[in-house]
């Protein structure tokens, strides 16, 4: 991978390409970092959203087909866009398979000590506000929210609700709302967390809103009805029923007729989210 | 009629039921049905005296259909009467192609040409442009074609960025090597031919021509050269005049030799200096800090000799601050482009709110 770093204009703000040493995953991380024009402006910090991507992307999938940036440029609002697992640490069969490994992190930090690296929970939740922080200081990293899509929507969703402190606000495109009950969920906590349920569950949303015990909060759920892994891998209505059965989380789900798992359907609704955000966001100023 | 024998026939009947269908179903496969598309226009023969082989080019496959902005983001792959070879192209329908409303089914859908640079394909606008959101917003269409022929077999079509796969500069090669790199007669002819056969309510009397890049070249030259085929042309960061580029002269020479009057033809700064048409309109966009700038685009190079031809061709260069070469640049300025384009398809109706992209 070539490990130059750039800056195009973008909209009114510039979307940035690093590459930093991430001590808990053991490697040169590469991330993407979009600034507002408020930004530069220099007024006052601008809040954040963290866009968690699917199984197989890096940080560039999303940087460049999302369309994200319009609206986050729009509403004063940065947006960074993380990688999905360490990558280069050679680990024996970390590519064999689209779905588990290189591509593949799942947000979670791995027990097992073959996949010691994969520790992209702590990543996202303690080390990137560090560095957010050095690097880009007019970001205000106490004013954010976690967004993301597929197996980076159930990154969202299990972060917030474990982190409710942290975030303002989360919405998820096409999340994988229950791994423990499918197939990904299945092979990755297998792999990542050894043979224990328990531990499992630590990190499945419809679990973690099960026992969810923070303020109220409303969460925003996406999901195209032409979606080739919605019967299989996704299971949004085990959420929902976890969701009301808990009257602490209101659940807004938008089932989008006729779209499917793409960036063409992430791009059609993406100004929904960030706007949803922004009320989030917003209401501390 | 005995129970026993009632079952019986009862039996019978059921199995030449199950036989008479599956004889129905066999025989109605082979009819080939194709909804939506028009008769087939020829039969596969070898034309020995060619060559080539006549192919049915308007026979199209889908590769991916999806729900985009409202309206569908298709790809399609066909076999090309004049590159001899496989060709992808992409279209956006906006919602309203599929109306069947009285009244409304009939009419038709003006579009834009959206043609994209070296090393891009055509997903490029697709999947990083954002550019569905203002097609559906103005309700036109949008055709992407490909940058060049695939997988052809020629020896070392993909050695290089530079010339190739990818780099088919929308001319028609002369030299034999490059004999599939049509690109001209594919995008000016035959593509046209496809989007009638297939989507009657395109409208091809009212499309225009939008660029990025190499594909801001293809724009330019083909305008220029046929503008009574299209309403309009604009481009964002266009390749203006190849043959005083430096990447320009690898691919002309590879595909045209290595005299440069050969390479003026499709040279759009060589053919707007020698426009005798119409008069037109051009908008070029250009980032100003586009490493490209002075090495390939040279779009101050076109500006002047449309100037110096009587301003034949009225020619709008502006820069943009701060903007680079690639899909930054291009989502951000793609709006005002459709806007640009939709005005002049006839399809603007009400005041735009200024925008910061004024």
């Amino acid at each position: 991978m070539a490990m130059q770093e750039s800056k195009k204009k973008y909209f009114g703000g510039f979307q940035h390409r690093k590459f930093h040493d991430s001590k808990v995953c053991g490697c040169k991380m590469s991330l993407g970092v979009y600034l507002p024009e408020a930004y530069y402006a220099e007024e006052s910090p601008v809040p954040v959203i963290y866009y968690l991507s699917g199984l197989t992307c890096t940080d560039e999938n999303a940087s460049q087909k999302s369309g994200i940036q319009r609206y986050a440029d729009e509403h004063g609002i940065a947006v960074v866009f993380p990688d999905t697992s360490p990558r280069g640490h050679n680990v024996d069969g970390e590519s064999d398979s689209w779905d588990f490994g290189v591509g593949a992190g799942f947000y979670i930090n791995a027990t097992e000590s073959k996949w010691k690296h994969w520790k992209m929970y702590d990543y996202v939740t303690k080390e990137l506000p560090v560095y957010l922080m050095e690097e880009f200081p007019n970001i205000d990293t106490t004013n954010a929210s976690l967004m993301g899509h597929s197996m980076g929507g159930h990154g969202a969703l299990t972060i917030f609700f474990k982190n409710y402190n942290k975030y303002k606000s989360v919405s998820a495109f096409s999340p994988i709302c229950n791994p423990i009950n499918c197939p990904w969920g299945k092979k990755a906590f297998g792999g990542y967390l050894g043979a224990n349920l328990e531990a499992w569950k630590q990190y499945d949303a419809t679990e973690l809103a099960k026992g969810y015990k923070g303020p109220k909060t409303e969460i925003f759920v996406d999901q195209g009805t032409a979606d080739s892994f919605l019967e299989e891998q996704l299971l949004p209505e085990n959420l929902k029923a976890a969701v009301e059965a808990n009257p602490s989380i209101d659940m807004r789900l938008e089932y989008r007729d006729g779209y499917d798992h793409s960036y063409f359907y992430i791009a059609s609704f993406v100004e929904d989210h960030i706007q949803f955000h922004a009320k989030h966001l917003k209401a501390e100023f | 009629m005995e129970q026993q024998q009632q079952q019986q026939l009862g039996v019978v009947v059921a199995i030449g039921a199950v036989v008479l269908s599956a004889l129905y179903t066999f025989l109605a496969s082979k009819s080939n049905k194709k909804p939506d598309q028009a008769k087939d226009k020829g039969r596969r023969s070898r034309s020995r005296s060619e060559g080539k082989q006549k192919v049915d080019f308007t026979s199209l496959q889908v590769l991916y259909d999806r729900k985009c902005f409202g309206g569908r983001q298709i790809r399609y792959v066909h076999e090309s009467k004049c590159c001899q070879n496989k060709m992808i192209f992409s279209v956006y329908f906006p919602s309203s192609y599929k109306d069947t409303q009285e009244g409304i089914k009939d009419l038709k859908i003006p579009f834009v040409y959206c043609l994209t640079g070296l090393t891009t394909s055509d997903e490029y606008f697709p999947t990083s442009t954002g550019i569905q959101k203002w097609a559906s917003k103005h309700d036109v269409a949008l055709v992407f074609p490909d940058t060049s022929p695939r997988n052809t077999g020629v020896e070392g079509e993909s050695e290089t960025f530079e010339v190739g796969t990818a780099a088919g500069l929308y001319l028609n090669a002369t030299k034999r090597k490059w004999s599939k790199w049509q690109m001209y007669t594919y995008v000016v002819e035959e593509l046209p031919e496809i989007l009638s056969a297939n989507f009657p309510r395109l409208d091809r009397q009212n499309c225009t021509l939008l660029g990025h890049s190499m594909g801001g070249c293809g724009s330019l030259q083909i305008y220029l050269k046929n503008p009574n085929k299209y309403k309009g042309c604009s481009c964002i960061n266009a390749v203006t005049n190849p043959c005083n580029g430096v990447w320009g002269p690898k691919p002309l020479t590879a595909y045209l030799g290595d005299n440069p009057d050969s390479w003026k033809k499709w040279d759009p700064t060589e053919v707007v200096a020698k426009y005798a048409g119409p008069p037109l309109k051009i908008w070029i966009e250009q980032g100003s800090e586009d490493p490209y700038l002075n090495f390939d685009l040279l779009p101050y190079n076109f500006k002047e000799a449309a100037d110096n031809n009587g301003k034949r061709v009225e020619v709008k260069l502006t820069y943009r601050e701060g903007y680079d070469h690639g899909f930054a640049c291009v989502s951000s300025l793609i709006e005002g482009h459709l806007f640009y384009h939709a005005k002049i398809l006839g399809r603007v109706k009400e005041i735009r709110k200024p925008s910061f992209f004024d």
